[in-house]
């Protein structure tokens, strides 16, 4: 039973790692275009669909609030 | 699992991604390798389409104006009306971009010409076109007999010449004897300066050499002149409307063949303010330059709309404007063109009126609409005006009479060529269009990015299928699926090495 519940928390601790460095890449990323934009307007909407980093940014946001709170 | 270690790796590779996002964003930011690509595919919307840019990157921006194109369901493209207008997007200068272009034409014979080009100067909206399809030479390659000497072809309506310069040297020397009028050869984007001289400059010359051009004109113009002695020397007055927002500099550039040889600036220091609608005082210019050889000039008055120019005065009898003439008074206007068409445009109500055009008359009657006037009667044309205010365009030349007629050009091969019905001759730069499967249609065509306008790394692409207008009751469409662009230069060592 403790066993098992230690695993629980484990996976747990694993989710809120990735949730974490995810939050941390997508914030750069998100820098990161908003640099290259500034130096080449559009340039960095050529690779990537800004509208839908954003929305990964803001689930991802809330999920990380959900594991602190927890 | 251990914790630790999993976050370690965890960080490794969200490091790593984004490290490998960073460079390369700056390898395609720097092209190192001296060339970048992008394709744009036109395709029906889907969620994964729009969630990675398959086919779909903003390199080119959607075409304008809106209501000259529209999407099909297949998400393809469709041209409706000339022109239409992107913006192409590159990382940064190159020398050459190809552009490839896959479409389906249904075009007919009035208007049969689709090309494609780069906008080259922003001030007067000149393209750089080149062709993408023609159709009137696409049926005539399958019909008349050819001679194809690189890319330059030229069509017989009847075999009569075996290589393109014996066909030049005798339409020179004795266009009569193959020839039953002037139209019967029609040129298509061949560079002029390897063709022989079409004027016979000889002839020319014996007119007294002093004309006062009567009429006001208004913004733009080019002219031709034969210049008999060794001085030219124009004169003239200028007038400002002040109607638009711009300054209204005054530019008279002299050209022999297509070096510019002298030039008269004239900043806009005038009181009135813009859009004051105030007439400006009369200001004076004159470009006198000696030492000239005798020969054909070309000038051209580089101004925006707000200038009239008056009082033109030349020392020689040949004056023709070239393409294009827009007059700006309430009295009559006598002029000729020798061009067997016309288009004309009002951008006022107060310029309606009667045209007579060779054997042709029309009403005017409402302002933006281009009217199309095409004489049936051969030679050169008569036009009549009640008054100024109309733009008259086409690809001949206006004088104020055939003693003053000049034009050292060979007759082009436009949409109003069909029309002649006399043409029995075609010079070409003319590779037939590259046929795909189901109808799709191929067309790569390259450019020298010198001289091509770019501005916040976007350069200005422009389609045009003149003719094609959605108030015509003839139809036609240009069906367009993808877009692509290639642009080549310089790799990144070179750029350094010309730095130092």
């Amino acid at each position: 039973m403790k066993n098992k519940q230690k695993k629980k928390q484990n996976n747990k601790n694993l989710y809120y790692v990735i949730i974490q460095d995810s939050f941390y890449f997508l914030s750069s990323l998100l820098v990161l275009g908003l640099i290259f934009d500034l130096i080449i307007p559009h340039f960095f909407a050529l690779y990537f669909n800004v509208a839908f980093l954003f929305l990964l940014f803001l689930i991802n946001t809330f999920l990380l609030i959900l594991y602190v709170r927890r | 699992m251990n914790i630790k270690g999993f976050k370690l790796r965890s960080k490794i590779i969200f490091r790593s991604l984004f490290l490998g996002i960073v460079l390369f964003l700056s390898w395609q930011l720097i092209s190192p390798t001296g060339s970048w690509s992008c394709q744009h595919q036109f395709q029906s919307f889907s969620f994964f389409s729009q969630l990675f840019h398959t086919g779909n990157s903003a390199c080119v921006s959607a075409a304008s104006p809106v209501e000259r194109w529209a999407k099909n369901p297949n998400g393809h493209l469709l041209m409706l009306a000339d022109p239409l207008y992107f913006s192409v997007f590159s990382p940064r200068g190159f020398e050459k971009i190809e552009l490839e272009i896959i479409y389906r034409p249904y075009l007919n014979e009035s208007q049969a010409i689709f090309e494609a080009g780069f906008l080259a100067d922003p001030s007067l909206w000149r393209y750089r076109l080149e062709p993408v399809y023609n159709l009137w030479l696409e049926q005539i390659s399958s019909d008349w007999p050819f001679i194809r000497e690189g890319n330059v072809y030229l069509f017989q309506r009847e075999q009569q010449f075996s290589n393109i310069n014996d066909f030049l040297v005798t339409w020179q020397q004795d266009s009569e004897k193959i020839c039953k009028n002037s139209n019967c050869l029609a040129l298509y984007n061949v560079n002029k300066e390897e063709l022989p001289v079409i004027l016979d400059l000889a002839a020319l010359g014996q007119a007294p050499p002093q004309l006062i051009f009567p009429y006001t004109l208004r913004g733009h113009h080019q002219f031709y002149s034969y210049l008999e002695g060794d001085t030219f020397q124009l004169e003239g007055k200028l007038l400002d409307l002040n109607e638009n927002k711009d300054l209204d500099d005054f530019e008279l550039l002299l050209f022999k063949d297509k070096e510019q040889i002298a030039s008269v600036k004239l900043k806009d220091n005038r009181l009135e303010e813009e859009m004051s609608n105030t007439l400006s005082a009369l200001q004076s210019f004159k470009l006198s330059k000696d030492n000239l050889e005798p020969g054909l000039y070309r000038f051209e008055f580089r101004v925006n709309d707000d200038i009239l120019i008056q009082d033109l005065k030349i020392n020689s009898q040949y004056l023709s404007a070239i393409h294009k003439i827009w007059l700006w008074q309430d009295e009559g206007i006598n002029l000729i063109s020798d061009a067997s068409y016309v288009q004309v445009k009002s951008l006022s109500p107060k310029a309606k009126q009667k045209i007579i055009f060779g054997s042709e008359e029309k009403e005017v009657t409402e302002i933006y609409k281009q009217y199309e006037i095409i004489s049936r009667q051969a030679g050169w044309q008569k036009v009549i005006l009640e008054k100024g205010g109309l733009i008259l365009e086409n690809s001949g030349v206006f004088a104020l009479n055939a003693l003053s007629l000049i034009n050292p050009e060979y007759p082009r091969l436009d949409r109003f060529a069909s029309h002649r019905g006399q043409i029995d001759f075609a010079l070409a730069d003319y590779s037939p269009a590259e046929k795909l499967a189901d109808g799709w249609y191929r067309r790569r065509l390259v450019f020298d990015t010198a001289g091509l306008y770019r501005e916040n790394s976007y350069y200005n692409l422009m389609l045009s299928v003149p003719g094609l207008r959605l108030d015509s009751q003839a139809g036609g469409l240009i069906e367009i699926r993808e877009i692509n662009l290639k642009y080549s230069g310089s790799n990144i060592i070179d750029k350094i090495k010309s730095w130092f």
